[in-house]
């Protein structure tokens, strides 16, 4: 019956109460909308790449290489010539390597040169292969292999043709017209930037960048190309997997003291926590501002609930009246404060559920963050029952303020 | 707690003083008063006298600052406050003026809510005695088909049927009316009056019916203006009836 009475109190003042309610939700949403991107990006950087020993790239910060050459964030700065990439695969320690060519796009989609390797060795999440959902690897040198999100997004077949742009750009690119591609494959989804990635073979992008010079663009006909030596100048970075892990160190240090070229070998694992570890104080302060807004939304409902006390003294008064002791009041306000928080609950997870059903194809795009829709986490209900304490704890004082109400006042309230 | 004694008065004050501020003189100064069980009293007196906070202390929500107070043989005094709630919910009925229904509860619900105080403390009776209780209570009330409307959709006829059904659903041994009437016109004052009367004497309450309007006074066994035995009301005004 106190459950029924609180709630049938609370509906009665329901246009009073819709603000409170809406602002709870909203912060509660805001905690839990922040702490899942949190955790999302960071199991969805975490599962991109594995496998994978040594990153290898020319001389920049750790993090950037590991930002354009694993996530297709930024560009690279420098390039890396073929004879370093050569030297490298004859290293007895190395077991494979892949190269890597950035530069260059597809209707906003990055375009990646690689060789056979990508699809043999490159592993994603837990040790897990590239699949085809269709088709094969390039066998014929202008074949694409395009991620799975690249073929459903821009409604790709096998056997279709397309054209890749010059450079990274939004706008503006010149266009490979006179060399285009035929879909040879497309890749079952993944949940990683390989989603969002149109693979060619290297020699392909040496074919299609034929006679080019910086600011001067030119374009050659197939024919002409196939003619032409393919052998790349240079790469962007290599994925580098060696014959046993002991070694990683030791010939980090080896290609970081080459001498032939300025190298920088990082080992994905450190530069994800050394980018975790930069981010960790936005991410803290980002949680810190969150959870100030819903303290401040609890404040704002324990004062709502205080203002109410005014109108609701004749209703206390009758209760009183009725039996009810001073401290049934006291738990009577407890109840409807369980009852709010719960439905902000309710209402701040279908809202965070909603805007992330919304927003996940943005921010894969945007963002390449490939976040699940589910905000609840193992910890969630933790989380919930915290909130509820500490709403109790601050909501005692509008509880406290109807027990006193209910001491201080009796018949002579004239009601 | 259990009730009074055949025959043993319903309530005996013996030198009780009250004052709602420390440093104010007392409202209520009442050297003795005794009312007998079963007996219909009308309590009249001008504004400020000191009838509510009389109706305050006999229902247990206010404690005298001296003397004793005893109520269906009850020392009211001597319970904790959580034992004269229990106390009021189980032996007391109320009516207020204007009857001040829950608004938002239905009809039914109004009279479990006051059931279930009650019952918490006797603990006698199962839910659904307590709902088939209700039910019989309306019926007998005719407002059995009213039972699922909100109170605040209720005529002002219907809403003083409530609030008698709700003041009896516990059976209580004293009814307690604070100007009750004071908002009706002459046909639902005579209405509520019948009705109060003749529910009150199916359950063999007592009724302490507190009113201005002395014209009331016909219907009940006995009249008693506050002023005869509280002599501490010197004819000024306080915030009290």
């Amino acid at each position: 019956m106190m459950v029924k009475l609180a709630r049938l109190s609370l509906w009665n003042r329901r246009s009073t109460l819709l603000l409170t309610l809406f602002s709870l939700s909203l912060s509660i949403a805001l905690v839990l909308g922040v702490d899942h991107l949190r955790n999302q990006a960071k199991e969805s950087f975490n599962k991109t790449l594995s496998g994978t020993d040594l990153i290898v790239g020319a001389r920049t910060g750790n993090i950037n290489l590991l930002l354009y050459t694993v996530f297709r964030l930024g560009d690279a700065t420098n390039n890396i010539s073929w004879a370093s990439f050569q030297e490298l695969s004859k290293h007895s320690a190395v077991d494979w390597i892949i190269p890597i060519s950035l530069g260059d796009s597809h209707k906003g989609y990055r375009v990646l040169g690689t060789n056979q390797n990508y699809f043999t060795h490159y592993q994603y999440g837990q040790g897990q292969s590239l699949e085809f959902a269709q088709g094969a690897a390039f066998k014929d040198i202008y074949d694409v292999v395009l991620g799975a999100e690249v073929a459903k997004k821009l409604g790709y077949k096998l056997a279709d043709t397309l054209i890749i742009a010059h450079g990274t750009a939004q706008a503006n690119l010149h266009k490979h017209d006179t060399q285009p591609f035929k879909v040879s494959g497309i890749l079952k989804p993944t949940g990683t930037p390989v989603d969002r990635t149109v693979h060619t073979h290297l020699t392909a992008l040496t074919a299609i960048h034929l006679g080019w010079q910086p600011g001067i663009a030119k374009e050659v006909n197939p024919a002409d190309a196939l003619k032409a030596d393919l052998t790349p100048s240079s790469i962007t970075a290599m994925l580098v997997g060696l014959k046993s892990r002991s070694t990683t160190f030791n010939v980090q240090r080896q290609i970081n003291e080459y001498p032939q070229e300025p190298l920088l070998a990082i080992v994905p694992g450190v530069a994800l926590s050394q980018l975790w570890q930069m981010l960790t104080m936005v991410e803290n302060l980002l949680v810190m501002i969150a959870l100030f807004i819903l303290v401040a939304a609890l404040l704002g409902m324990a004062s709502s609930l205080l203002a109410a006390m005014n109108e609701r003294q004749r209703e206390i008064a009758i209760l009183r009246a009725l039996g009810a002791s001073a401290g049934y009041l006291f738990v009577l306000i407890e109840v409807e404060i369980v009852l709010i928080i719960a439905s902000a609950f309710i209402i701040a997870i279908a809202g965070v559920w909603l805007g992330l059903c919304l927003g996940q194809a943005y921010l894969a795009e945007q963002f390449g963050l490939f976040i699940s829709t589910n905000p609840l986490q193992i910890y969630t209900p933790a989380a919930c029952a915290l909130v509820l304490v500490l709403g109790l704890a601050i909501g005692a004082l509008p509880a406290f303020a109807a027990y006193r109400r209910a001491l201080s006042d009796g018949l002579n309230q004239r009601l | 707690m259990q009730t009074p004694a055949q025959g043993a008065p319903a309530i005996v004050l013996n030198d009780v003083v009250f004052r709602w501020h420390k440093h104010q003189p007392p409202v209520l100064q009442i050297p003795h008063l005794q009312i007998a069980q079963h007996q219909h009293l009308f309590l009249y007196g001008p504004s400020g006298a000191g009838k509510t906070s009389l109706l305050n202390i006999l229902a247990g929500i206010n404690l005298p600052d001296s003397g004793r107070v005893e109520v269906l043989g009850q020392e009211l005094s001597s319970l904790s406050a959580a034992k004269r709630d229990q106390f009021r919910a189980h032996f007391l009925g109320i009516i207020f003026q204007q009857f001040n229904l829950i608004p938002y509860l239905s009809v039914l619900d109004n009279l479990l809510l006051k059931a279930q105080f009650s019952r918490q403390f006797s603990k006698a009776s199962s839910s659904k005695e307590v709902l088939h209780q209700a039910q019989e209570l309306l019926a007998q009330l005719d407002l059995s088909s009213l039972m699922q409307h909100k109170a605040q959709s209720l005529s002002v006829g219907q809403q003083q049927r409530v609030a008698v059904a709700r003041a009896l659903i516990n059976k209580p041994p004293l009814i307690i009316a604070d100007e009750p009437t004071s908002a009706l016109d002459n046909d639902n004052r005579d209405n509520f009056m019948h009705l109060l009367l003749t529910s009150a004497q199916r359950h063999n309450s007592t009724i302490i019916f507190v009113s201005h309007d002395k014209t009331l006074q016909n219907h009940f066994s006995q009249a008693l203006d506050i002023r005869t035995f509280n002599p501490a009301y010197a004819g000024g005004s306080r915030h009290d009836g």
